[in-house]
């Protein structure tokens, strides 16, 4: 029997193995179904089997070690595979945090614990810096700014790093790489936002989509203006007359 | 608010402008984002900003003997009725509470002494004094570092089981099986017969005799599984 007519006859009862006895969703079992059966070929090409039960049993513990492995890194990743996490990334694009929000806000406790733990943090710093972190983590992950390999290990770095920044006022010695932290907000930019959001209520729909989307979404003009059917100076246009109904109202509600 | 009296004015440069209205409305964004998250956090996970006032503690202890003396009824009265109903799933959570796993983990002396071994050992401190939440806290700091062992997994998932988390319990101890297969069967018969309990707990009931039926005679438990097979039959 060749490695290839082996790979064949056990492909289908390892995903099986893989789907039914180890939980593994089918996305992820094709994957690590394929990762298994290389290193079958790279490990036994020049083995030849007496008979198929030999063949699975190597099979099979290729398949424990690799399971391990993948195991291992979903623990690092908030229990994400490198699969899972690209699905999360591009639903977070298209403005659906569901996901995300399931996977962080479970462990949100632990950093917390963490921060407590590591610097005697209070439990409304905690709170307050695990918070931020979260929001820094949701913005950098849309940005690409943030790759699969041990996220857990980021997140709590991040958290570490903004507890020591904002609430100690220490100066990073150790800055994570290309992670530079934000400054600490302007207290009185609370109040800014709240008016803000009073003002915002009065704007049109259409008025705070496209506002949303251009300051908030960092989309360009043209790319609005292609989702909305019309043309880029249209749209610049009407940008523009909703910036000044928001200075009207801005002017009419903050004397 | 210098910079809102500015754009209120028109005294600031189409740049500046810009600037100022995007770090508004990203802020504005955020904060609506923090509610959001808030409550979820308040609501799914019981984790709000402010802490419990010390009164309100009190009123939880009050709260908590109340519940520990309705939990005293559950444990004492109700199962011996649901015994008679000879439900096996009521059987598995009488032998589960009735004969706690030890954990017996020292450090050896000549171990070196790294974070995760105070964690692990701290985990099983807990662990003996039956707080399972805090041996659970431990325990999912271990493995999430690349030290984590076979009995982490273990005494994770039985944390998780004392206290009712059924399906993570499962999901660990399935873990602690694929790595005992890796370690030539280390807690193979312990994985056996707590992942059959888990299951049975979880109504599974066909996973959990696939687990009952790997313990052989000679295996630890293999009387009380054999007793949960007659019942499951």
């Amino acid at each position: 029997m060749t490695v290839w007519q082996i790979e064949q006859d056990q492909r289908k009862k390892l995903l099986d193995w893989l789907i039914k006895e180890q939980g593994v969703p089918l996305e992820g079992a094709t994957g690590l179904c394929k990762t298994i059966l290389a290193e079958f070929r790279t490990r036994f090409y020049r083995k030849k089997f007496a008979h198929e039960q030999a063949v699975w049993q190597a099979i099979h513990k290729l398949a424990l070690m690799e399971l391990r492995k993948t195991q291992r890194l979903a623990d690092k990743n908030f229990g994400l595979t490198a699969t899972s996490f690209e699905e999360m990334r591009s639903n977070l694009k298209e403005g659906d945090d569901r996901l995300f929000e399931k996977v962080f806000l479970q462990h949100f406790k632990d950093c917390m614990e963490y921060l407590k733990r590591k610097y005697k943090a209070s439990h409304q710093d905690a709170y307050d810096v695990s918070m931020e972190t979260l929001i820094e983590f949701h913005t950098r992950l849309k940005a690409d700014k943030i790759h699969y390999g041990n996220l857990r290990f980021l997140f709590t770095q991040m958290a570490s790093q903004l507890f020591l920044k904002w609430i100690k006022k220490e100066k990073i010695k150790d800055p994570i790489d290309g992670l530079d932290l934000l400054d600490e907000p302007d207290p009185s930019l609370e109040e800014e936002v709240k008016l803000l959001q009073k003002c915002w209520k009065d704007l049109d729909e259409e008025c705070q989509n496209i506002l949303k989307d251009f300051y908030y979404g960092e989309i360009p003009l043209n790319e609005i203006a292609l989702a909305l059917g019309k043309s880029a100076a249209a749209v610049r246009k009407q940008k523009q007359r909703c910036v000044e109904k928001l200075r009207s109202l801005f002017n009419r509600i903050h004397h | 608010m210098k910079e809102l009296d500015k754009f209120k004015n028109r005294d600031l440069k189409p740049k500046e402008e810009e600037q100022f209205l995007r770090k508004l409305v990203k802020n504005k964004h955020k904060f609506e984002q923090k509610a959001k998250w808030s409550e979820i956090l308040a609501k799914e996970e019981q984790i709000t900003r402010l802490q419990q006032k010390k009164t309100k503690r009190i009123k939880r202890v009050y709260l908590w003997v109340t519940a520990a003396a309705a939990a005293g009824i559950l444990f004492f009265v109700i199962p011996p009725l649901l015994y008679q109903q000879e439900s096996p799933k009521v059987l598995a959570h009488q032998l589960l509470e009735a004969d706690i796993f030890p954990n017996p983990t020292i450090r050896k002396g000549l171990e070196e002494v790294s974070e995760v071994s105070e964690l692990r050992q701290a985990a099983a401190t807990v662990y003996g004094l039956a707080n399972y939440p805090e041996a659970q806290k431990l325990y999912a700091q271990i493995i999430g570092t690349p030290e984590a062992i076979l009995d982490d997994y273990l005494y994770l998932g039985l944390s998780q089981l004392y206290v009712g988390q059924v399906r993570l319990a499962i999901s660990n101890l399935e873990r602690a099986l694929v790595l005992s297969e890796e370690k030539e069967g280390r807690f193979n018969q312990e994985l056996n017969w707590f992942l059959a309990l888990s299951y049975l707990k979880n109504d599974n009931f066909d996973k959990a005799q696939k687990f009952l039926d790997k313990i052989k005679p000679r295996d630890w438990k293999y009387e009380e599984a054999q007793s949960l097979l007659k019942r499951l039959d």
